[in-house]
């Protein structure tokens, strides 16, 4: 079992796509004005990441090496079209809310990198379960940078008005170049908290050899 | 009779940072005075505001990361004052707070500190401001000055012909060069500006090269464009003497890591400076370009430092032939 | 050569599954958007004109730059107004005015800005959309068939003598009617101010049929 923990884990903190691979930057870039976004854009790449890792993972003995980006992409294709016609149909707000970037997700690195580096190396229960862990902790990075760049930009949480009527919101948090700034001041904290963490257990580490 | 044993240098010059930005800071005075006239004591609280958030962010920075404390040198109060000085005087105190987080924290410290920004501080802060609060930093922000210390008191807003020189193109040269002109608080008198460039030259802080090309450009395109455009053009007078382009070719466009280290550099540096700020004016939305212009071009001085190298003292180039020359 | 077959027939059978299975969800999903389209395209006409409960488009009586024109029906199946959308350039690029009108003459709504492309300046431009109260002020307009202009004024700061503080101001004018510019956001209003007159003239000619001079 501590293998899967592993594996799930790995994607939400370790190999957390948007704050250590640092990939799929365009759209956490682009859509995380608001932190509904960042949950919807979120769930649609976490649900196509664990079918096409499910998908290819399955077929990895089928696909033969040198073709294999053309079927990734093409696996890809599919399940990104039907969830676009998934949320065109019953979640139109999102769909309009997110727009352009839906069909982008194709194009999301995260997917194609866990595609070539796990899924078609790796059974299928542990491919989705990397599926879920990549998919959650891309949901969850972005979610944070969209919260932030909605409070400051707008100065709402989730849609919900936080602030009074006299206030008014720093707007470029909402532009691109607020994006741009926000991403990389949550990076460079992120770094920091993490490089104190790893620190710690250094000297640690250290401590326990010395008494050893 | 003591001697002492050092290397070499030996012989130094008595500039130090601290010195040279003494001289701005005294440089940005008269730009200051001219300010408090047309705009009222309003315009020294609010780069008051702007100077000691500059040096305390600085100095909570430098606490804060263990890092050698620099207020001393003065480059963040130099900063602070370039902050205030480009704002409206009827910039509220947070943002003014904000924009200086913004130079000192974002744009100076996160890089490396004093020499190693990429961009203009104080000038990105005012971008940055610019972003945010639009309807605060132009258009109804600039009120309409009521000459010789009294507060203004009547907006220079409407919205079908905007009353800032250049979206209305109707003041007097008189009017631009006294500063009885709405704008933000340092650009407006030209006399102060120029009295503050005259003494950044005699005390050798910059040399005369890349203001003068800047304004030069900007006025002669400025006018080309407009006529280009068709209907009425304004003259490259008129170009050089409304907006920030003298404030901004004076203080901004000199800060030394933002400038090209070559003098082909600076030419092409100020060039591109003044054509990009006449475009802007003419063709893009906004009537003030400059700061943007600036901008732009601090971006492109890598790459114009990448491609044109100085001449390394005692380098022989080829000729060819095979003949050496110095 | 064979291992080329190789490659192809199995990238072939991933196509046509996968082919396969969108096929299937476009058939599950069709009806749902359509529905989905119909209701956001009546829900925005609905803002300009809240009696409604049918618009059909009027084709032939379109004219070049118009993007669509309505008839209005109510729940008893009668004409009860027009609905029409103009586009005018902004700053940024189109802003799209929808205008209803009954069949007096009186505005039934005005909503600015609903458009996909709309692209104006965020906290400039961008305050001709969702605000309605400039939309209301459009909307209080007794049209006779003559162009609307702006108010002369407008708004901004002010400085009380003495003070240290900073005031908004906003137009003194007799009259709470007629409608102010937005403040810094030239280009965008009077985009919006195009966009209603020709709006408003269509409208009229459509609903006085008889009177000269009103196109």
């Amino acid at each position: 079992m501590s293998k899967a923990v592993k594996v799930f884990t790995n994607g939400l903190l370790n190999e957390n796509p948007t704050f250590r691979l640092v990939l799929g930057t365009c759209p956490t870039i682009a859509i995380t004005t608001q932190a509904m976004n960042g949950i919807g854009m979120g769930l649609a790449a976490t649900f196509v990441l664990i079918g096409s890792n499910i998908v290819i993972s399955l077929l990895r003995n089928f696909i033969p090496d040198k073709v294999r980006i053309p079927a990734f992409i093409v696996i890809i294709c599919m399940f990104v079209t039907a969830v676009q016609m998934l949320m065109q149909a019953f979640v139109p707000a999102l769909y309009a809310s997110l727009g352009i970037f839906i069909p982008l997700i194709v194009v999301n690195c995260i997917i194609l990198a866990r595609a070539e580096a796990f899924a078609s190396k790796n059974s299928v229960f542990y491919s989705a379960l990397d599926g879920l862990g990549m998919g959650l902790g891309f949901t969850v990075a972005i979610t944070i940078i969209g919260a932030i760049r909605e409070l400051v930009g707008s100065g709402t949480i989730f849609g919900a008005q936080l602030f009074g009527e006299g206030f008014e919101p720093m707007l470029i948090a909402a532009l691109a170049p607020g994006g741009f700034i926000v991403f990389g001041l949550v990076l460079g904290f992120v770094n920091f908290i993490t490089r104190k963490g790893s620190e710690h257990a250094h000297d640690e580490e250290e401590k326990e050899e010395e008494a050893a | 009779m003591s001697f002492n044993v050092s290397t070499a240098p030996h012989i130094r010059t008595k500039e130090s940072t601290q010195s040279i930005m003494r001289n701005v800071l005294i440089a940005l005075t008269p730009a200051l005075i001219a300010g408090i006239i047309v705009f009222g004591f309003l315009s020294l609280f609010v780069v008051a505001v702007c100077v000691v958030s500059c040096v305390a962010f600085e100095l909570l920075f430098e606490l804060l990361m263990k890092r050698p404390v620099t207020i001393k040198d003065l480059s963040a109060a130099v900063t602070g004052m370039l902050l205030g000085l480009t704002m409206p005087v009827t910039a509220p105190w947070w943002m003014c707070v904000i924009g200086s987080a913004v130079a000192i924290l974002l744009v100076k410290q996160a890089f490396g500190g004093i020499g190693d920004n990429f961009l203009n501080p104080a000038l990105t802060a005012r971008a940055v401001l610019l972003a945010s609060w639009p309807g605060r930093m132009s258009g109804g922000a600039f009120v309409t000055p009521n000459f010789l210390g009294k507060y203004a008191s009547l907006p220079a807003i409407d919205t079908v012909s905007r009353a800032t020189p250049l979206a209305c193109g109707n003041y007097s040269i008189l009017d631009l060069f006294l500063g009885k002109i709405p704008g933000t608080i340092g650009e407006v008198c030209k006399i102060a500006i120029l009295l503050g460039f005259a003494y950044l030259l005699i005390t050798r802080v910059i040399s005369w090269g890349v203001p003068v090309i800047i304004v030069v450009t900007t006025g002669v395109f400025g006018w080309l464009f407009g006529l280009m455009k068709g209907g009425e053009a304004l003259s490259p007078i008129y170009h050089m003497l409304s907006g920030g382009i003298l404030f901004g070719a004076v203080f901004m466009a000199t800060d030394y890591s933002t400038c090209p280290m070559t003098a082909l550099g600076q030419i092409i540096f100020a060039f591109g400076i003044g054509l990009l700020t006449a475009v802007i004016r003419v063709f893009a939305g906004y009537p003030e370009g400059v700061t943007y212009a600036i901008l732009f071009m601090n971006i492109v001085t890598p790459l114009l430092d990448k491609y044109i190298k100085p001449r390394i003292y005692g380098e022989q180039k080829e000729k060819k032939g095979g003949e050496k020359v110095a | 050569m064979r291992n080329t077959f190789n490659l192809v027939w199995r990238l072939l059978l991933i196509c046509l599954i996968a082919g396969l299975v969108l096929g299937l969800v476009n058939d599950i999903t069709k009806g749902p958007i359509a529905a989905q389209n119909k209701l956001a395209a009546d829900e925005a006409h609905k803002k300009a004109f809240p009696e409604a409960a049918e618009f059909k488009a009027m084709p032939e009586n379109a004219a070049d730059d118009a993007i669509e024109y309505y008839e209005v029906y109510n729940e008893a199946g009668e004409l009860i107004g027009y609905l029409t959308s103009k586009r005018a350039h902004g700053y940024g690029g189109d802003i799209e005015v929808m205008v209803g009108m009954d069949l007096e003459g009186k505005f039934t709504g005005v909503v600015i800005g609903a458009n996909g492309d709309f692209s104006e300046t965020a906290g400039l431009g961008a305050k001709v959309k969702d605000n309605p109260e400039f939309e209301a002020k459009f909307a209080a307009i007794e049209y006779k068939g003559e162009e609307i202009e702006y108010k002369e004024g407008g708004g901004g700061y002010t400085i009380p003598a003495g003070s240290l503080s900073v005031e908004k101001y906003e137009s003194e004018s007799d009259s709470d009617e007629g409608v102010d510019a937005i403040s810094g956001a030239t280009r965008s209003s009077n985009a919006v101010m195009k966009a209603f007159n020709e709006a408003a003239a269509q409208l009229y000619a459509l609903v006085h049929p008889n009177e000269g001079g009103a196109n």
